[in-house]
């Protein structure tokens, strides 16, 4: 089985802002586009996606962050997180290199 | 938002450079802090090509006011309503004297690139970035910011190989003739210099840096400029501007009848109020010319 990654969409920017961080899709610049800003857990998921890290690894990085939070719970949500990430087109899960 | 702004002059072929804010933090010119707008200098004959493109994704000019102003910004402020802060396109910088494309072709053809928001973005190379930043400052001298950010930029370039510094500053400052207008900065590195400027370039830019809040000096300065027959024109322009451009300049006020003859006094008060301050910065320039043998 190919281990896979998460991986931040190569068309995204993204800087730190004072709430959390910002960021913007280059490919798909319209009228509408306007800066998605992730705070808090979301913040955090977005950092840990490193370019090595799988589902797994990911909802652990966090755990060391929320060890107040029930790890199931902290798995779930973390998992519905990076796949409403990746519905939108902001992350994929690629094979390892 | 610069790479936002960087990916569309990208797509449409403007040629820009990144200055002030992030780019300076990145060259160690300044501290980083969060930003308001981003600032670039555009190519003059790319300014249209790039306000149209960012107009496509919606970026459309802020209102302002035709009024003459010293030595000014000369820029087009872009914002859209979904993104809190704006982008300020420059096409020329107060302080460069010398004419707007070959300031920047020069400054063009020097250029290096930073990374921001993980998108490479063209940049002046240090001391043309060091000289912009320390114009931005010189223009306000009294501003809060030109006290702590003038000082970190000498920092940096007192770090540097000081005949090697020299020379570039030399370079940069006869490129764009700004020699007199940083000779500030070349003090404060102990380094010589030479005033570059002719009479009426050199006092617009004393007028403007000693009454930098005022809009009295442009308009005295477009007043001075104009044959006499167009006087009474730009007098009465200066002295009532019509209701839509005094609400641009204050959006605070509430557009009554009541709210504007309050605000047009206040505003010719202030015109007076600020003309001794210009009148006096007029014979400082005469001054320091015939301190050189000039005049």
């Amino acid at each position: 089985m190919t281990a896979e990654s998460w991986q931040h969409s190569d068309s995204l920017a993204w800087v730190d802002v004072p709430d959390g961080i910002a960021l913007v899709d280059l490919a798909r610049l319209s009228a509408e586009t306007v800066p998605l800003v992730l705070t808090g857990s979301a913040a955090a998921i977005w950092d840990a996606i490193d370019g090595t890290r799988s589902t797994a690894q990911v909802v652990e990085a966090l755990a060391q962050q929320f060890d107040d939070v029930d790890p199931d719970d902290l798995a779930r949500s973390t998992e519905h997180f990076l796949h409403e990430l990746a519905e939108r087109g902001l992350v994929s899960l690629r094979a390892a290199d | 938002m610069h790479a936002l702004l960087q990916t569309v002059a990208h797509q449409s072929g403007a040629r820009l450079l990144f200055i002030k804010g992030p780019t300076m933090s990145g060259q160690g010119l300044r501290n980083h802090r969060t930003y308001a707008d981003v600032d670039v200098l555009v190519h003059p004959d790319d300014l249209q090509l790039l306000v149209d493109a960012l107009g496509g994704i919606g970026w459309h000019a802020v209102a302002s006011v035709d009024a003459p102003r010293l030595l000014g910004n000369k820029s087009v402020t872009l914002s859209h309503p979904g993104w809190p802060s704006t982008f300020d396109l420059h096409y020329h910088f107060p302080g460069i004297f010398q004419e707007r494309t070959a300031a920047f072709d020069f400054l063009w053809n020097r250029r290096t690139q930073t990374r921001v928001a993980q998108v490479d973005v063209p940049v002046p190379d240090l001391v043309s970035n060091a000289v912009i930043g320390a114009l931005n400052y010189l223009k306000e001298p009294d501003a809060a910011y030109s006290a702590t950010e003038f000082p970190m930029i000498v920092a940096k370039l007192s770090s540097l190989d000081q005949d090697w510094l020299q020379r570039e500053l030399d370079t940069v400052a006869d490129a764009l003739r700004a020699r007199t207008t940083i000779a500030p900065l070349y003090d404060s590195l102990a380094l010589e210099s030479a005033s570059d400027l002719t009479a009426a370039e050199e006092r617009a830019w004393i007028v403007m840096t000693t009454n930098a809040g005022s809009r009295t000096g442009g308009w005295l300065e477009e007043l001075r400029s104009v044959p006499w027959s167009r006087k009474p024109g730009v007098l009465g322009r200066a002295l009532w501007l019509s209701k839509e451009e005094l609400l641009i300049q204050h959006p605070e006020t509430p557009p009554t009848r009541g709210a504007v003859f309050a605000l047009r006094l206040t505003r010719l008060r202030a015109g007076l109020a600020s003309l001794p301050g210009v009148l006096r910065s007029y014979r400082q320039a005469r001054l320091v010319r015939r301190d050189r043998g000039e005049e």
